[in-house]
Parts: C-alpha cells; structure tokens; sequence
C-alpha cells in the first residue's frame, strides 16, 4: 500500500490512472434523486420512479481527459425518518449532490438545510453539487435560478437545473463534479474513500482497501458501472 | 616489465587446454601467452592501468585552485569500478573528485590572492618556469579549504587537501587483506607506483587497508618527476614529541631531513583548535534556578517535554590561526602561544546529536511501537494470577472498586461485587499499580467517581489548540475520557511495569466500564449522542456505550415509577432488569401512560396481564405519541390520526455502519439481490408501519404516506380529496408489499431494532482487546495530545522551528484515517517532532547559558544570533574574534567559572574600551581537538633536488593523534 501512496501521493495529475470516489445523493424527499442517477447510470428514466427505501448503490465510470473517475453512488432515501441514517452515508464520501425540486420552495429550503449540516459534519474537503431537478417543469417553478445560484456562489457550491426527464444536465453535473475533485489524492480525500473500497473493489486489487477514495492503483481494472 | 612466474602460467595454460579441448590445432592457440600480465600480480598491475584508461583520466590536472570552502559547499562525485578476476587481489577502485565547477582558473586567482605575504608556491616556483608548476602542489599547498568543516566529507581531503584522489579498498571477497601485513601493503603500493608511472596519471592513488573504520591509508602520485608518498600515523597514544606545535615541526623537518637554520624559515603552518562547549558540562549552579524548575517530574495527565537528561548539543568553537610562520610560534610543553583567546579567526558552530533521545518524540514512538504486541490483555493478567485465591489482592481490589462505588448505595455494591467476583484473578504477585496510585489514576480517569471526590486533586488538563486541522484529526475531544485513556495509559506504561502494568490498567477500567454499565451510570467524559464518525474507534465505542447505558436507564426509570405505585417489590428487582423481555414490555407500556389517554387502558397497564389479549384486538389503539396535526383517518373521519412511537433508528459505530454496507453492497444486482437489500432496508420501514397501524385501528395506506412522506400525498390546488401520488400508487410496489407485510404492532411488541443489552456487551467484548489493540486505539488521542504539547511549546519559543504545523496536522489526519498505518510516515513525522523538540530545548538551554553575558554589551545581539545559530546552524564566523562584543560573549559562555562570582568581586562592567585584563579573566576550556597542518617546499631527497611540496596534517585529540604526511621526492635529481 505504501507504494501507491507514495506513486501517487503529491504528484501531478497522473495520466490515464483511474480515480474512485464515493458520491452521496441528499434532499427531500421526491425531487428526483433516484431518476438523477438513473439517468446518468442507464440513461433510463421512469415517469414514476419508486421511492427509495434506505438507500440505493450504484456505479457509474466517466472519463475525463487523461484520467477515469469512478463514481459510486449512494442514492439516499428523502423521508424524514431516514434523515438519521444520512451521517452513515455522508460520513467519507468525497461529493455530493444536494437536490431540490425547483417546482418545490419546502425541497430548496431542505436542501439549504442540507448544506449546512454538510459544511458541519462531513469531510470539509467535500465537494457539494446543488442541483435544482425537475427543469422541464419551468411553468410550475417557484424556485428562481438566480437565487439558488446566488446562494450556491455565497457557500461555494456547484450548481446546475437538471431534468432527469429530459436529461438535460445530467451528465455535465456528473462531469463538473468528476473535474473539481483533487485527483492528486491529498490528505483530505485519500482515508476518506476507505468505506468505499470494501465492495468489489477490494477483490480486484488486494491493495485497493486503503488506496482510498483517491486510489489509483485501488481502482478496479476494467471497473465499469456496476449497473 | 619482468616476467615473473612466466614458466608457471605456461604450463598452467597448456593443463588447462589440455583438459578443456580435444581439438589439435586449438591447442596451439594456448602457446600465445602475454608475458606482461603473467602473473596475477601483474595482472592487477594492469587492471589498475585499465580503470585509469577507462576512466579517461587528464595526464594532467587543470590548472585551477579550489574556492574557498568549495570542499564543504561542493558537490563530490564518485566513479567505482572493482577488480574481481584476479585471484587474492579482488580490489574496489574509486575515484572521488570535487568538478571544477567550484574552481577557479589559476589567473584568474592570482591576482586576488597573491597580495598574501610570502606565499609558498611563489616561493617554490622560483624553482619552476611558471607553466611546470603542477597543478597538484598548487592544491597541497592551497589555504582555502583547510580544516573542512563537514562531517561527511572524505578524510583524504581533509588530511591531504585532495579534490581528486583514487582509492583502492580489498573487496568483501578478498579474504586475504583483511589482515596487515607490512609486505602484503608493500606489495600492492608497489603496484599503485608502477601503474602510475606507467599511465602518468597525476591523481594520487591511494590503498585503504586495515579495518575501514581505521582509515589507514597510503597513497601515491607522480607528476612532473615528482613522486609523493603519502602515510599516515594513527597512534593511541600520544607522545610528548608530537602534543605541541613545536615537536610537530621537529618531526616534519627530521622527515625532509633538511638542515633546521634552512628550512624553518620557510614552513607554514596552519592551526585550528576546536573548543567543545556540552550541555553536561555547562555549570548551571546559580545560574538559573528556573532550569531545574522546569524538570519537575511528569504527572499523571501531561506528556513530556525535552532532554532524557541534556540536551545533546555541542556548541563548537574553532579559534584559529591561518597561515602563521611556524617558527613565530612557540608551542611547547611548557609554554604556548596558542590562546584561543588570542587566535585570529573565531567561528562557531552548533551540532545537534542525531541519534539522542528527546522525551515527547520517544513517547510517540515507543507507545507506538507498542501496537504489534499480540498477547491478550488476558494474558498478562493470568501471569498475575494464582490458583489459591489471595484474600489480600482480592480485597483491595474490590476496596478500590468499593470506594469507586460510594458508601451509600447498598444494593449497588453488592450487586457490584457479585458480577464482579467470578472475574476478578486474585493475584499472587504484587500488582503492577498499588492501591494508592490506582485510586489517583481512576480519580484521574473517572472524575464523577466518589472516589474522585475523596482524592480532591486537580489534574492537569490541555488546553485545546485553535488550529482548525486538529479537528480533521480522527480522534477524540480534548480532555475527553478517550483522550485522558490514552494519558494514562502512557503514564501507566512508562511508570508502573509497562505493558503489565497497562495490562492491569486496562482490566481496571473494563471492569468499571461494565460496572457503569450494569447499574446505570454514563459513563463520563465521553461525547453525547451518536456514535460521531469523525472521532476514533475508541471514542465511538464508548459513545456506544453511553448509548446503551441511556436507552437502558431511560428504561429503568419509567419501570421504576410504575412499580412504585403498582407494585413496590419490584424496587429491589435484580440490575439485570432490562434484559427481561416482560420488563421491557412494562416500560413501554407505562412510558404510554405517561403520554397518551388511553380510553381502555384499566387492565392494559397491568404487566403481563393484559398484553395477550390486547394484541388480538386490532381496534385497540397502542403506542401513540402525538396528535398529527388535525390529520383525521380517511377511512374513519372522526378518528385523529396519530403519530407513532417508532423505534429510534440504532446508533451506529463506524465499524458497524461499514460492515453494513458492506452487507449491501455485496448482495447480486439481480432481482433476488435487490429483493433481499430492499427487505434489508425496509426493516425499519415495516417497523414503522407495523406501530402505525397499532396507533392508528383502522388506518389505510394513504394515511401512513400522509404521515411518512407528506410529499407523497398531493392534494389538488382547489383544496379538495388528496390522492397518493404515482409512484406511491403503482401496484407492486415495494412501499405496498411492506404495508400488507407489516402487523398491527406497538414497538414494545416488536422486535427490537436496537438491542442495548446486546450492543452494550458487544463494546464490551470488543474492547477486551490485546495489549496491542490497546495502544493501537489510543494512539490517535496520544498524538493529539503530543501535537498540542509540541505546538504550545513552538509558540512559547523565540526560534522558528524547523516544522510547520498545518503540514504535520494533515499527516497526522492522513496516518489515522489510513486503515493501513504507514510505519514510514510515522517515522518521518516522529523524526520532525524530535528535531523540534530538540531545537526548541537546545534553544532553552543556551538561552539560560547566555544569562552568563548579562553584564556583557550587545546581549540582544548574542540573542538574536544564538537564535539564528540554533535556527540555521551552520559554521559562523566571529569577525574579530575574542575582542569583538559577539566574542566577548562566547567567551562568556564558554567560561568555565561561574560569571557572577567575578561580577561579585567588583570588576567593573566591560565597556566599549575593552581591555586586555577583562579577556584573561576568561578561562577557556582546554580545545577537545587540536589540528595543524605544515606546509613547505623544500628539495628532497638531496640538497641539489629540485624543490618540491610538502605537506603534514596532525590531528590530537585525547586518546588519538593521527598524522598525515605527503612528502615528495625529485625523482630526476634524486
């Protein structure tokens, strides 16, 4: 193990390396978390999407440039009742997408509300998507585009307005996010991603348990989504 | 050449091809024998010959002189070869060269330097047409880098003055040079003579034998019909001839073997003494009372700081004088010139000791080292033990935990005593920690404690520091119980018996966790709440801990006062009261009364009694916690709808929350898998219906989704009937198949989700850990606390240590959050803290050193450079030396006598007008090293030889002087 850190660790992008990362989906419940990821997985999108229970694992790979990011999914359930099992989720996950619906004022409040207890309690190198769902519905929105982008660049978010229908932003969220996570394994991020690394991952490549979230050599050969 | 064993070889050759072929004609090949490289003595000849070709050495060195110090600043570079097929003369050869980047051309040098009075080489190359001069003698006799300052440097560049040499060592496979043997040496210098002469390389080849770290050498060159033998002496020791200056210059002059009145005018010499200045040796009496205060003994609840014992430093200081004549010296046994205080050039160094051991760095490391230890805290334990039980040990024991209980509680402390007999090992050796000492450290521990409050001492505590990385930290509050565990286990370990006694220590604090648990005490000092992921195992282990002891006592209180009014007996029911089912069914039943008006509640409230029946009645309401609102039943219109009591959803440690998902992740992604992850997840879903249901007689789906997921339940914009939205609707679902599944049932009904009991001995088996697992989880609470120590200390200091704080917090976050500790990373960082410590300390100590130059001007001068020399340290010079106010101050310090007893006598301060009186008073230390080198050019070995160079380094220090000669020979006039 010591030798990928040390392959890795402070050294420039490296070409052609794949990187994991373990990504958590928050907000209330029914704005599309589900579909969002869906779309981006399978490229599939159902008018009525089962609400979660629990939570939800899914894989999906992008490519970028000279690197490969590998995302694992935790699509979290949006009931209330589940809001205390969130922390298990967020609780080392190198990104995370916060969604509201933008046809819902209550969903905008919750997800600012989400942002907070991010900046509190997860990983402070964590990289936070706001995303506003439900796009193809603009005659219905009531959450205005400028101020959630005003709120984003107050706390130093991402955003984008999706459409899981549509699919309008899909990818590009997936990608932004896959752009601005460090992809030289710092400090931060690299112990982080060791309760991802549990799955297939670990069988793949014996050293990948602790590479982290980062991990290079970690990341599984040929790992393409698991969906 | 001769031929030397030629007949030999002949015959050895013509065996050998004998024996290899059977061909005719080949063996007339075999008749063909090099006569010049016969034997095998010759055949090294030529292989010396070979690594001087292939090396491509210059047949003649640039004509360039060495900068100044470019010795210590430059970069050496190296080429190696070795001789490995030459039977009995397998040698390493390397050449070891300074570029001559860091020279300077000849001309170019001369102007500058040539202004010096009377110059040797100007001497000797009145002997000379100016282009023969060889560039070697140039560097012999070369000042500029005399008495290198650099530990690693070669020893033949410092004895020699060489920037470019050869040496030849017997490899590990040459067994027969490993012994001296004076032929043997003869031998092989002869060779090196030949091969010079026979390639003309001017570099001087030298043989190293003997042991390597004897250094012995012999060496030689030839340039310009010039041979230099170089030799040297290495004796234990030291003869009256060769202590002073002046039989050293009687020795160099015997081996030139020039008549005295001609030669003395002529030799040089350089002299530098080195004067040692130990921390040990330093006499601090009444000097500061402060320094000693500082040692006072570590306690329980700090960690240490500094020195084992000194600080291991040496400040050098090196008086000498360049370039002297040396008959103007007179340096004999019974008088010298050679005052430190009156040589002309001062400079001073300090050198930190590398290997010595500084207490925090030596804390972090052994603790850590500690983590591999496999045998069980057990184990130890048992060695302890004894078959007979001891009533003594047992009774202390059980005193200590006695007084920990307090005296009030009876029932307590018999209960106490019955869990704890069948475990407690009677031990037949004196315990590692007596009773006194384990009282403070369970005060210590468990400030709560009766026992806590009998001992009133106040420990001390760390402040938390303001650097916001500490908080990335994976380990526990400041001051926290995790974090005084780990204090304590440190103190234990290094004051009472080591791992035995953290062994002891250990068992100690598992039997008061259990006992906490078993009667319902939170355990203090520990975060409340839920397991915080952030924090380290240990942290979250006892927060799960508290959890359970909560859940339990929220338990034990409702039951308490229901049993009050209903049946009193139940007050002295045993502790191990929640771990009946039917007591658990009464708390909940009487918690609902407590709440909620139940209508029929007459017989419900009764345990045991009524439950049967009342489970069969579904119209029954149960378990509800509060009004929804003004939500009323669809079906039933009149009916409110009533939130449920729902289980809490369980605390959750980190490695619990893992395994977990682990679990999910490893079931298939096909339609089975998904089924048996959605059942694993929707187990607290069906809980919640199941207590919905309970709750609400007579509720539908629809009512559940208004309460669980309002978002579920859209309601038409004109205000009229709500319906279930899509996705809730659509049949098959999974939200529907839970909803039939799920049984009208309260959650005291239920199955637990969260089984305290079980939970709470799943920590405590848990922490039953090995003597390693021990450390190991307290290590990140250890590191925290050793980090805080270190920062506080690097703001109380003046210097700028060597380490940057952000830096090293983010290795430490990296180390602990890393499932795989990387040992390398730890020993960089421990390497770090100690060099700060030791800078921090050596710094301390030096500043109470320099309270001896209080009378002395420029105090905030010497300040401000003992700072930069403990900062930097690096070879200063003291322009002025002695006389100027840096030196005075040196002086000062470097006194053996106490300052303040000449203050005492009334001298006056020293002013600006420094007088001669005022440096005499300063008893110096005598110089730990003494070194000298002689030069001059002189013809040898006749009178009609041409002039040549000659050079003699001396080293003397106590128990050694080594002598390092070059001397030349004309070989056209000799």
């Amino acid at each position: 193990m010591a030798a990928v850190a040390r392959n890795t660790a402070g050294g420039p992008p490296s070409a052609g390396k794949i990187f994991q990362f373990k990504l958590v989906l928050l907000g209330e419940a029914a704005v599309g978390k589900s579909s969002l990821v869906l779309r981006f997985v399978k490229g599939h999108f159902h008018e009525y999407q089962e609400s979660t229970i629990g939570a939800a694992f899914l894989t999906q790979t992008v490519c970028l440039d000279e690197t490969t990011v590998k995302f694992e999914i935790w699509d979290t359930a949006g009931q209330e009742r589940y809001h205390s099992l969130a922390p298990m989720y967020y609780r080392g996950a190198q990104a995370a997408i916060i969604v509201y619906d933008i046809t819902n004022q209550e969903s905008f409040n919750k997800a600012k509300a989400w942002v907070r207890e991010l900046q509190r309690q997860a990983n402070p190198n964590i990289v936070i998507a706001l995303t506003g769902n439900k796009a193809d519905l603009v005659n219905k929105r009531t959450v205005e585009y400028e101020e959630a982008q005003a709120y984003a660049d107050e706390q130093g978010l991402l955003f984008l307005e999706t459409s899981a229908k549509s699919g309008v932003n899909v990818n590009e969220l997936f990608l932004a996010i896959a752009k601005k996570l460090p992809k030289t394994e710092p400090a931060g991020t690299r112990g982080q991603g060791q309760t991802v690394n549990v799955n297939a991952a670990a069988e793949e490549s014996k050293g990948g348990c602790c590479g982290g979230g980062g991990g290079s050599a970690s990341a599984a050969p040929g790992g393409a989504a698991r969906n | 050449m001769v031929t030397l064993g030629e007949t030999d070889s002949r015959v050895k050759y013509r065996k050998q091809s004998e024996e290899r072929d059977h061909l005719p004609e080949e063996t007339e090949m075999f008749e063909i024998t090099d006569f010049t490289t016969a034997s095998d003595w010759e055949r090294f000849i030529a292989r010396l010959e070979d690594a001087i070709h292939d090396w491509k050495l210059p047949r003649s060195l640039p004509e360039t002189t060495f900068l100044k110090d470019s010795f210590v600043t430059g970069k050496w570079k190296e080429c190696n070869s070795d001789i490995t097929d030459v039977p009995d003369f397998e040698y390493l050869i390397k050449r070891l060269y300074l570029p001559a980047a860091y020279a300077e051309t000849l001309e170019a040098a001369i102007p500058a330097t040539r202004s010096d009075p009377p110059r040797l080489s100007s001497l000797s190359k009145t002997c000379f047409s100016v282009n023969e001069f060889p560039a070697l003698f140039e560097q012999m006799l070369s000042m500029e880098n005399d008495f290198p300052n650099s530990a690693t440097l070669h020893p033949l560049c410092r004895w020699f003055g060489l920037a470019d040499f050869l040496v030849i060592t017997a490899s590990p496979f040459n067994q027969i040079d490993w012994q001296v043997k004076e032929d043997r040496i003869k031998l092989i210098q002869s060779s090196m003579v030949i091969a010079v002469a026979n390639t003309k390389c001017p570099i001087p080849m030298f043989l190293q034998f003997g042991e390597l770290s004897r250094l012995m050498f012999v060496g030689v060159s030839e340039v310009a019909g010039f041979r230099t033998l170089y030799e040297i002496i290495d004796l234990e020791r030291v003869p009256d001839r060769m202590k002073t200056l002046s039989g050293l210059v009687e020795i160099f002059k015997d081996k030139i073997s020039q008549r005295a009145e001609e030669a003395t005018q002529l030799i040089k010499t350089s002299i530098q003494l080195t004067l040692e200045l130990n921390p040990d040796e330093v006499d601090f009496e009444g000097l500061s009372d402060e320094l000693i205060e500082d040692r006072k003994p570590d306690g329980l609840g700090c960690l240490p700081f500094g020195p084992s014992e000194f600080d291991s430093f040496v400040l050098r200081l090196l008086a000498s004088w360049p370039n002297a004549n040396a008959d103007a010296i007179e340096d004999t046994l019974l008088h010298s010139d050679l005052d430190p205080l009156q040589a002309p050039k001062w400079a001073v160094q300090l050198n930190l000791n590398e290997g010595s051991s500084y207490r925090l760095s030596d804390t972090l490391m052994n603790f850590a080292k500690q983590v591999h230890k496999k045998e069980t805290v057990q184990s130890y334990l048992e060695f302890l033990e004894r078959d007979i039980a001891d009533a003594n040990a047992g009774d202390q024991a059980t005193a200590v935990l006695n007084r920990l209980t307090g005296e009030g509680d009876e029932r307590l402390r018999s209960r106490l005593s019955k869990a704890l007999y069948s475990r407690l090992p009677t031990f037949h050796l004196p315990v590692p920690i007596d009773a006194e000492s384990l009282n403070e450290i369970l005060a210590y521990l468990f400030p709560d404690s009766e026992l806590a409050k009998d001992e009133q001492r106040v420990f001390p505590a760390f402040s938390e520091r303001s650097e916001s990385a500490f908080k990335t930290i994976k380990g526990a509050p400041i001051n926290s119980l995790p974090f005084r565990l780990a204090l304590t286990i440190q103190f234990v370990f290094d004051n009472y018996g080591g791992l035995l006694g953290v062994a002891y220590l250990w068992h100690e604090i598992l039997l008061e966790l259990r006992y906490r648990w078993e009667n319902g005490h939170l355990v203090p000092g520990v975060e409340a709440g839920m397991p915080n992921h952030g924090s380290c195992l240990l942290n979250q282990k006892l927060q799960m801990l508290n959890c359970c002891i909560a859940k339990r006592e929220a338990g034990r209180v409702a039951a308490a006062a229901s049993n009050d009014a209903l049946a009193p007996v139940h007050s002295k029911s045993p502790v191990y009261y929640d771990g009946v089912d039917a007591d658990v069914t009464d708390d909940d039943d009487e918690e609902d009364d407590e709440f909620f008006d139940c209508v029929t509640d007459d017989s419900g409230s009764l345990p045991g009694e009524a439950q049967g029946p009342v489970a069969q009645k579904p119209l029954k309401p149960e378990g509800r916690k509060e009004l929804l609102g003004t939500l009323t039943l669809l079906r039933d219109t009149g009916m409110p709808l009533y939130v449920p009591i729902t289980q809490e959803s369980a605390p959750m440690t980190e490695d619990m929350a893992q395994e977990h998902l682990e679990r999910m992740v490893a079931t298939d992604d096909d339609e089975d898998g998904r089924a048996a992850r959605m059942r694993m997840q929707s187990v607290a879903l069906v809980s919640d219906m199941s207590a919905f249901k309970a709750a609400n007689p007579g509720c539908v789906f629809e009512d559940f989704v208004r309460w669980h997921s309002p978002r579920d339940w859209e309601v038409d914009s004109a205000g009229g009937e709500g319906h279930l939205s899509e996705r809730m609707s659509q049949a098959g679902s999974a939200w529907i198949e839970a909803w039939d599944s799920a049984e009208p049932k309260s959650v005291r009904k239920q199955k637990r989700l969260f089984d305290e009991c079980v939970e709470a001995e799943k920590v405590l088996s848990y922490l039953t850990l090995t003597i390693g697992g021990v450390f190991r989880h307290a290590l990140p609470m250890l590191l925290q606390a050793g980090l805080t120590k270190l920062f506080d200390e690097m703001d109380a200091t003046e210097i700028s240590p060597p380490c940057e704080k952000g830096a090293v917090l983010k290795s430490v976050s990296r180390l602990l959050s890393d499932t795989n500790f990387s040992w390398l990373e730890y020993e960089k960082l421990i390497k770090l803290v100690r060099l700060t410590e030791q800078i921090i300390s050596t710094h301390r100590t030096l500043e109470s050193v320099a309270k001896k130059t209080r009378d002395l001007p420029d105090r905030d001068g010497f300040r401000s450079f003992l700072r930069t020399m403990v900062e930097a340290r690096q070879l200063t010079a003291i322009p002025g030396g002695a006389r100027s106010p840096l030196g005075q101050c040196l002086a000062a310090i470097f006194d053996q006598r106490n300052q303040r007893s000449s203050s005492r006598e009334g001298s006056p301060p020293i002013g600006t007008g420094m007088d001669e009186k005022g440096l005499k008073k300063r008893c110096l230390p005598a110089p730990s090293l003494k070194e000298f080198i002689l030069r001059t050019v002189a013809p040898r070995p006749y009178q009609f030889s041409r002039p040549g160079v000659h050079r003699m380094y001396t080293s003397i220090r106590s128990g050694e002087v080594r002598i390092a000669g070059a001397f030349t020979e004309d070989l056209m006039y000799g």
